[in-house]
C-alpha cells in the first residue's frame, strides 16, 4: 500500500514542478466555459426553450459537464505513447508494481489534484455565470450517477491505454490521438446534450463508448434520462470489453517492447 | 589584430530551488525560492586572427557559457565583449554570417533526411553563390573524407561521420571564427584524431580563428599552441601551453637506467642538477633522463586546487 | 545592418542598436540601400521558407504516410462538427444577436479560413518549447535570418496547405448563400483585413514564444490562445460590449470573421481599417520589445 501512496505523492510534485504550465492549464478549464455560455445565452437568454431546454437547463448541463470533465478526462496516462517512444516506460516496468496500476494511480492522483484546483475554480465561474446548480437529493440516483462516473474513469483510461499502445507499433502516435480528441470533444456531449440530434443520431452515438464519459453519466445525476438504466449498464459493458481490448493490445505490445530490449 | 576582445565578463544564473517533499512542491508554487549560481566570473582574455585557442577546464567551470556569451547566444550579466567589431549580444547580420558554432552533443542536420540537404538549405540561408558553394563544399567534404555518405540519412550516420557532417555544415559559409564545443566528445580514438587533424589543416589553410572547449587533453596538445585555463568561472591561467607545465608543476621527472630496469624520481625543480649529479654517482647507471611532468598531471593537479 | 528581419524592422533592437538605427535614419543612403535589398532580403526568406516546407514534407513521408491522412479527416470532422452545432442551434432559433443562419455560416467559413492560414504559418511554435529544451533554438539565434522566422514559420504542414483550397471554396461559397458574391474589390479589401489581422496573430504570438523563452511554458498558454480565438468562430457581439471590444481591440479575433464579415454584408466601413493598422504597428512593436528583453534571460540549454 505504502509504495502505492508514495506513487501517488511523486505523480502530485511532478505536476507541481510545472507551475506555469499547469496553472495555464486550469485557467483554460474556465475559457471553456465561455464560448458555450455566451452562443446559448444570446439564443436563449431572452427566455423560451429550445429542444426542451431552457437557459438555466442548459446552464446547468454545461456546468456539470465542466466539474465531470475534471474529473473523467484528468489523466496522466495520456503520457503512455510518448513513455514508450522514448523508451522512459522501461523504468516503471523495472519496478515492483502491476504496470495497470501505477498508471491508474498517476490518474487518480491527477484527478485529485483537478479537484483540488476545481474549489478555486467552480466559485469563479459560478459568481461570473451563475448556473443554476442542480443538487440530487434521491440518494438511490446519487448512487447510480457514482457509479457511471467510476464507468465512465475507467473506461476514459481503457480507451488510453489503448491508444497509448500504438506506440509499440508506430512512432506516430500524435495523429490517432488527435483524432480521438476530435470525436471526443463532440461525442462525448461536451459541445452540447446529444439529445439535441435527431433520433437516428442519438442511437448511433449512444451506440459507441463516448457519450458514456460525459453525457451519460451527467443525465443520470440530472434524472432526465428516461433509458438510464440501460445507459447505466452499457457503460459497465464497455468498461468490460475495453479492459478486454486494453489488456490483449498490451499484451502484445509489452512483448514486442521488451524483445527489441529497448 | 585582434577578433575578440573580452572585457570583465560574466553571467549569473537565476536558478530556482526545489523544497523536498510534496509540501514542499505546495510552497514553492506560491513563493519561489531563487539561488544566484554564477557561472562565469570577470573573464578577460583578447584572441588574435589565425590563432587556434583551448578553453580547457573541468565539468561546470563555464567553458561553454563563455563560449555562448561570445557567440551571442547569451545576454552577459557583466563586462562587455566584441568579437570581430561586433557586440556578439546584437546578433547582426554581418556577424552572424562570419561565425559558427558546433556543440558536440548538438545537431543542426535534419535528422531525417541525408546532409546534403542541410548543407543546399545553408546555402540559401548564408546567401553562398553557385560556385563559391560548390568549391567549399568540395573542398570540405574532400578534406573530410565524407563524400560517399552525402546522401544517407542523417539518422543512418555513425557519431564520427555525424560529426563531420556537423563541420561541413557548419563551416559552409566560410566563417572567420569558429567556436567548438566539444566537438570530439563521443568519438572513438581513430575519429579523435582525424577530426585533429581536419581542424589542424583547416586552420592552416585560412586566416580565421578557432576557439574550442574540450576536456581532452590530447586534442588540446596536439591543436592548441595556446590554453586559457578556466575553474569555477575565473580563468586560472591564459598562455602557452608549453609554459603550463614550467608555470604549475614545482617537479621535474628524473629517470634512471640500470640494467635492473628504470627508475624514476620526481624532483623539485631548483634541485634538478644537485639530484641528477647524485643519482649519477651510482656506478650501476647505464643512463639517465630529465623530463618534464605529463601536461595531463598538471592540469589535475591545477584542477585539484594544487 | 542589424539582423536581416524584414518584419523587425519595424520594431527593432534595443538599447545602443536603437541610437545607431537614428543614424540609418538620418542617412537617407542607408534608407535607399535597405529599400533596395528588401526584395532579395524577402526572396531568400521565401527561398528557406519553401525549402524547409519541402523538407518538412520529405521527412513526414520518410516516417509515415497514414498519419497525415488521419490529421486532415480530424480536420475535416471537426469543421463538420462546428457546422453541425451551428446548425443545431439555428435550427430552432433563426437569429443569433441579429445574423441569420446564412450570415452565421459565412462568419465561421472566414474564421476557419483564416484561422487556418495563421495556424499554418505559425505552426514552429507547437514545436518551440522542444527546440528550447533540446538546444535546437542555439542554431536559430545563431543564423543570419531572424531567430523568430525559424520558431514560428518552420514546420509548416503541407497537407494543411492542401486544405485551404477547400475553405477557401466554403468562404465564396458561404458569401454566395448568404447573398453576396464576392467581387474583386471585395476580396482585394477582405485581403487587406486578413493583412492587418496577420500582424496582429504575429504579435501575439511572439509574446506567447517570449513567455516560452523566459518560463519555459509555450503549449499551454498557445491553446489557451487557440481556445479565445474559437470565440471569433460566432459573431463576436454575442459577447456582449465588453467582450466584443476586448476581442476587437486587444486581441485580434475581430478582425478574424466578424469585421470582414460585416463589411460584406455593407454594414462595415472600411475608413476604420486605418486605426487598425495603427494598432497593428503599435502590437507588433509592443511584442518585439517583449522578446528582446526575454532573451536576456535566455540561459540556452547547458550541454
Amino acid at each position: 500500500m505504502q509504495k502505492y501512496l508514495s506513487l501517488f505523492s511523486i505523480t502530485l510534485q511532478e505536476i507541481f514542478t510545472y507551475r506555469l504550465n499547469m496553472l495555464m492549464w486550469r485557467v483554460r478549464q474556465v475559457f471553456v466555459f465561455l464560448i458555450p455560455f455566451f452562443i446559448w445565452k444570446s439564443v436563449l437568454g431572452g427566455g423560451g426553450d429550445i429542444y426542451g431546454y431552457s437557459f438555466a437547463a442548459i446552464m446547468t448541463y454545461l456546468f456539470g459537464t465542466t466539474v465531470l470533465r475534471s474529473l473523467v478526462m484528468g489523466s496522466r496516462t495520456i503520457d503512455l505513447g510518448w513513455m514508450i517512444n522514448t523508451g522512459a516506460l522501461t523504468v516503471p516496468l523495472m519496478r515492483p508494481i502491476n504496470i495497470f496500476s501505477f498508471f491508474f494511480i498517476r490518474d487518480l492522483a491527477d484527478k485529485l489534484f483537478n479537484l483540488g484546483f476545481m474549489f478555486l475554480e467552480l466559485p469563479l465561474i459560478y459568481f461570473i455565470f451563475h448556473p443554476p446548480v442542480f443538487i440530487q437529493s434521491n440518494p438511490i440516483v446519487l448512487l447510480y450517477a457514482v457509479s457511471s462516473t467510476l464507468f465512465a474513469i475507467l473506461i476514459y483510461f481503457y480507451i488510453n491505454i489503448i491508444f497509448g499502445s500504438f506506440a509499440f507499433w508506430t512512432r506516430d502516435i500524435w495523429a490517432p490521438r488527435f483524432m480521438l480528441m476530435v470525436v471526443m470533444e463532440f461525442a462525448t456531449g461536451a459541445m452540447f446534450p446529444l439529445d439535441m440530434l435527431p433520433v437516428v443520431w442519438q442511437k448511433i452515438m449512444l451506440a459507441l463508448p463516448f457519450p458514456y464519459l460525459l453525457y451519460v453519466p451527467l443525465k443520470i445525476y440530472l434524472g432526465t434520462d428516461p433509458l438510464w438504466l440501460n445507459h447505466l449498464l452499457i457503460g459497465l459493458v464497455w468498461v468490460i470489453i475495453l479492459w478486454f481490448i486494453a489488456t490483449k493490445v498490451w499484451a502484445r505490445g509489452i512483448s514486442s517492447y521488451e524483445s527489441e530490449g529497448r | 589584430m585582434h577578433t575578440i576582445i573580452a572585457d570583465g565578463l560574466s553571467k549569473v544564473y537565476d536558478v530556482q530551488k526545489k523544497r523536498p517533499g510534496l509540501s514542499g512542491s505546495l510552497r514553492d508554487l506560491y513563493s519561489p525560492v531563487y539561488e544566484k549560481k554564477v557561472a562565469v566570473k570577470d573573464v578577460s582574455f583578447v584572441i588574435d586572427e589565425g590563432e587556434l585557442v583551448g578553453f580547457i577546464g573541468p565539468n561546470g567551470a563555464g567553458k561553454t557559457t563563455t563560449l555562448k556569451m561570445l557567440s551571442g547566444l547569451l545576454y552577459p550579466s557583466g563586462g562587455s565583449v566584441s568579437v570581430i567589431g561586433h557586440d556578439p549580444w546584437k546578433r547582426q547580420y554581418d556577424f552572424l554570417k562570419n561565425i559558427s558554432l558546433v556543440m558536440g552533443q548538438k545537431n543542426q542536420l535534419w535528422w531525417d533526411l541525408p546532409a546534403i540537404e542541410s548543407f543546399n538549405l545553408a546555402k540559401d540561408i548564408y546567401g553562398i553563390s553557385d560556385s563559391s558553394y560548390k568549391k567549399t563544399l568540395n573542398n570540405l567534404v574532400e578534406m573530410l573524407e565524407i563524400g560517399d555518405v552525402l546522401n544517407v540519412q542523417v539518422r543512418k550516420l555513425s557519431l564520427g561521420q555525424r560529426m563531420k557532417a556537423e563541420l561541413v555544415a557548419a563551416l559552409i559559409h566560410s566563417p572567420k571564427i569558429l567556436f567548438l564545443d566539444e566537438p570530439t566528445i563521443g568519438l572513438d580514438v581513430v575519429m579523435q584524431q582525424s577530426m585533429r587533424s581536419f581542424l589542424k589543416q583547416y586552420n592552416q589553410g585560412g586566416d580565421g580563428s578557432i576557439i574550442l572547449t574540450s576536456h581532452y587533453m590530447d586534442d588540446v596538445k596536439e591543436l592548441c599552441k595556446r590554453v586559457i585555463i578556466i575553474d569555477q568561472g575565473s580563468i586560472l591561467y591564459d598562455g602557452l601551453l608549453s609554459e603550463v607545465i614550467a608555470k604549475f608543476s614545482k617537479h621535474k621527472i628524473i629517470e634512471v637506467i640500470t640494467p635492473a630496469g628504470t627508475k624514476t624520481h620526481k624532483v623539485l625543480r631548483k634541485q634538478v642538477a644537485e639530484k641528477a649529479a647524485e643519482l649519477l654517482k651510482d656506478p650501476g647507471v647505464v643512463d639517465i633522463n630529465i623530463k618534464e611532468v605529463e601536461i595531463e598531471d598538471v592540469i589535475r593537479q591545477v584542477f585539484a586546487g594544487k | 545592418m542589424g539582423k536581416r528581419y524584414f518584419f523587425l524592422r519595424i520594431g527593432g533592437p534595443l538599447g545602443p542598436e536603437r541610437s545607431r538605427r537614428k543614424d540609418d535614419i538620418m542617412n537617407i543612403q542607408n534608407i535607399k540601400a535597405y529599400f533596395r535589398s528588401l526584395p532579395a532580403l524577402l526572396r531568400s526568406y521565401g527561398r528557406v521558407w519553401l525549402k524547409l516546407t519541402i523538407q518538412q514534407f520529405e521527412s513526414q513521408i520518410a516516417n509515415s504516410r497514414g498519419a497525415a491522412l488521419l490529421f486532415m479527416f480530424g480536420k475535416l470532422f471537426r469543421l463538420a462538427t462546428a457546422f453541425l452545432m451551428l446548425y443545431v442551434i439555428m435550427g430552432k432559433a433563426k437569429l443569433i444577436v441579429g445574423y441569420t443562419l446564412p450570415q452565421a455560416i459565412l462568419i465561421l467559413a472566414l474564421f476557419n479560413f483564416v484561422s487556418t492560414i495563421s495556424q499554418l504559418f505559425m505552426r514552429g511554435i507547437y514545436m518551440f518549447r522542444q527546440k528550447i529544451v533540446d538546444g535546437t533554438f542555439d542554431f536559430y539565434l545563431l543564423n543570419p535570418l531572424s531567430e523568430l522566422f525559424y520558431s514560428l514559420f518552420s514546420y509548416t504542414d503541407p497537407i494543411d496547405t492542401l486544405l485551404v483550397v477547400p475553405y477557401l471554396g466554403l468562404v465564396v461559397w458561404a458569401a454566395a448563400n448568404a447573398g453576396y458574391p464576392l467581387t474583386i474589390p471585395v476580396a482585394f479589401i477582405l485581403l487587406l483585413i486578413m493583412i492587418i489581422g496577420f500582424v496582429m496573430v504575429l504579435s501575439w504570438h511572439i509574446l506567447i514564444l517570449s513567455i516560452g523563452v523566459k518560463y519555459l511554458e509555450v503549449d499551454n498558454t498557445i491553446m489557451l490562445y487557440r481556445d479565445l480565438e474559437k470565440m471569433a468562430a460566432m459573431p463576436i457581439e454575442i459577447y456582449g460590449k465588453v467582450g466584443a471590444g476586448i476581442m476587437t481591440y486587444v486581441f485580434p479575433f475581430a478582425l478574424i470573421a466578424t469585421i470582414p464579415a460585416r463589411y460584406v454584408f455593407g454594414l462595415y466601413n472600411p475608413l476604420y481599417l486605418l486605426g487598425f493598422a495603427i494598432l497593428a504597428v503599435i502590437q507588433i512593436k509592443l511584442a518585439l520589445y517583449v522578446w528582446h528583453r526575454a532573451l536576456m534571460f535566455y540561459s540556452s540549454a547547458s550541454s
